[in-house]
């Protein structure tokens, strides 16, 4: 199927559609605009899309955003839905990082408080969050009985044991903890993996950075969300580490089987699934939500630390920084949603890999502080340019089960990448841009540079054009640690 | 001969992987992925470990080696550089791979490797080649 040129059909300038062809049990609506198309037609993604929309019992289209790049699999940038009767649930739709997302903080700091001491913050930051490749940590080993806690618990296992505070799981997708998640469902080797890298950043993409709002869209929300401009903001990216890895790998193991089992037909091995309902697919899901709430855990932990970082550079306390939790977002997950289908209420598998749910104003599932003004989504963009705050909307709901995109989205490989820095020194043209960068790796600084991706405020433009989110502000890094 | 190459992928690594046999393959594809995650010729061989896997078909036994040897550098930090395959056909693969403990002033790495996928996993032979695809996870 991926040898054949896809043809898009425009619907209008944010959506585009792939007519039901073969195999496809549905269509497939790409959100982007024209200047975007070039570009997604050179990679194999859009014939991911078309692979997805062969998978049984999907509802509605195989959609992708506008960050829509090439992955294993589903695209990034995909969403899909399932029927929980007819449907399937597939590792390969939440990918290898389950539950990688962001969380951002505010803070009472203004830019110029924190202009003298930036490159104190920054290798700070770096000196107190271990991040590159393995990094694991010395001073929080866990037990095999403390890490089950944690797969059960998620956040709150961090609050518990002294990482940030209660007001923070308020404020996290699903309170920090997916439900039903069973510990005895993950693997020795995945204990063995996450019980040396909780409260690490990792590498590769993830990364923590200071930024402060440079441009407000909606002032009445951002004033709701206690934001205004040139505050100083933190974000976290980061997901389950290897934890989440082995949990991916192990089950694509044992769907590989289910798949045969249940006479599906896969366009890709990476798809292979089970039939949401059965013990295999409920399985999945058990193991899935264990390695979302490690995800949660580490992002509570990390942000503990950024406290603490502020805390001793600046001098200050808790009372004076005021760093509190805007929200914390998954992007790598599946989950049970209730969702309007053809006009009646329907539950179904909703797979987001590489997408951010976007829920509503008065939405059952939002913070109570946060029911007038919808969920807050974050949406970082690359470590030069800008990150955004949007909320989520009803049309979202109507249209996408109430997702949006998740990111820039690359737009080189990594030896493009590598290709086009040659010669050039990306740590200063950072710095020339007001940036201070501290990375693990001498590599990945290359790999990551402003270029390979696109121009997060196009992403943003279209979701918002739209109506699959609202903009409210946009943040300008300052200092930024990469694995 | 060639051991691999590199393929484009927007996100991932995509590798192609060369042998004239199956044997020659799969020890390639081993060198590859070490060659992706470090400065390979930087590794010596000080110490050994045993790998031995069943698998429903060759396609599935080069994720689960090349998922082993990364799960080994992760858990043990053990960086391998020579891959002997003692036996192999369809189903079963026993192997040893050469290498030694990670030294932050000696190796560098290059890239993060996440997982080895199943994403368009093939494996070809023509008239005694043998041709191998596989994507990884950054």
């Amino acid at each position: 199927m991926s040898d054949k040129p896809i043809s898009l059909e425009k619907i209008d300038d944010t959506k585009w559609r792939i007519e039901k062809c073969r195999d496809m049990k549905t269509h497939g609506i790409i959100y982007a605009d024209e200047k975007m198309i070039p570009s997604i037609k050179q990679d194999d993604s859009l014939s991911q899309v078309t692979n997805v929309a062969c998978l049984p019992g999907i509802v509605g289209p195989s959609m992708a955003m506008p960050d829509i790049h090439c992955g294993y699999g589903f695209p990034i940038g995909g969403v899909a839905a399932f029927d929980l009767d007819e449907g399937i649930v597939s590792p390969g739709g939440v990918g290898y990082d389950i539950n990688c997302g962001v969380r951002l903080f505010k803070t009472a700091l203004q830019k110029e408080d924190i202009s003298e001491h930036l490159k104190t913050l920054v290798d700070g930051l770096f000196l107190n969050i271990p991040s590159g490749i393995g990094s694991k940590r010395k001073d929080l080993k866990l037990s095999s009985k403390e890490l089950e806690e944690v797969l059960e618990n998620g956040a709150a296992w961090a609050v518990k044991n002294g990482f940030g505070s209660y007001n923070d799981i308020l404020h996290i997708e699903d309170h920090g903890k997916i439900e039903k998640a069973d510990p005895s469902l993950v693997s020795e080797k995945a204990y063995k993996r996450g019980q040396p890298q909780l409260g690490t950043l990792g590498s590769g993409n993830h990364f923590v950075e200071i930024a402060f709002i440079d441009e407000i869209y909606d002032e009445e929300t951002a004033t709701q969300l206690g934001l205004k401009q040139g505050q100083i903001t933190v974000s976290v990216h980061t997901g389950s580490r290897g934890l989440g890895y082995q949990v991916c790998d192990d089950s694509i193991k044992k769907m590989l089987k289910a798949a045969q089992k249940y006479n599906i037909n896969l366009p890709d091995r990476q798809l292979c699934c089970a039939p949401v309902n059965s013990k295999e697919g409920q399985n999945y899901l058990a193991a899935m939500a264990c390695a979302a709430n490690y995800a949660f855990a580490n992002r509570q932990i990390i942000g503990h630390w950024i406290r603490e970082t502020f805390e001793q550079v600046l001098a200050t306390n808790p009372r004076d920084l005021k760093m509190e939790l805007i929200y914390d977002v998954c992007h790598n997950i599946a989950k049970i949603e209730e969702h309007r289908v053809e006009g009646k209420k329907k539950k179904v598998c909703v797979h987001r890999k590489g997408a951010t749910r976007a829920f509503p104003p008065d939405h059952s599932q939002i913070p109570d502080d946060y029911k007038k003004i919808g969920q807050p989504i974050l949406i970082p963009g690359d470590m030069g340019r800008y990150s955004h705050l949007l909320i989520g909307t009803e049309k979202a709901m109507e249209e996408t089960f109430g997702s949006t995109c998740h990111g820039a989205g690359r737009l080189m490989s990594r030896n493009q990448a590598k290709k086009a820095a040659r010669g050039r020194a990306i740590y200063r043209e950072l710095e020339d841009r007001g940036i201070i960068v501290s990375a693990a790796g001498r590599f990945t600084l290359v790999e990551e540079m402003p270029d390979a991706y696109k121009d997060v405020n196009m992403v943003v433009d279209v979701v918002a054009k739209a109506g699959i989110a609202k903009k409210v502000a946009r943040m300008k890094p300052l200092g930024v640690i990469k694995g | 001969m060639k051991k691999y190459e590199q393929t484009d992928h927007t996100a991932d690594i995509g590798l192609r992987i060369f042998g004239n046999s199956l044997p020659a393959l799969f020890a390639n594809a081993g060198y590859a992925l070490f060659d992706t995650l470090t400065d390979i010729l930087k590794v010596s061989p000080a110490t050994k470990q045993v790998f031995r896997f069943q698998r429903d078909s060759a396609e599935e036994l080069l994720v689960e080696w090349m998922g082993a040897l990364l799960y080994t550098f992760e858990t043990e930090d053990l960086l391998f550089n020579r891959f002997n395959i003692i036996s192999i056909n369809k189903n079963s693969l026993s192997a040893e791979a050469e290498g030694e403990f990670f030294n932050s002033a000696v190796h560098t790495i290059k890239n993060s490797v996440k997982a080895v996928t199943y994403h368009k996993l093939k494996i070809e032979e023509k008239n005694g080649r043998w041709q191998a695809e596989v994507v990884l996870d950054i």
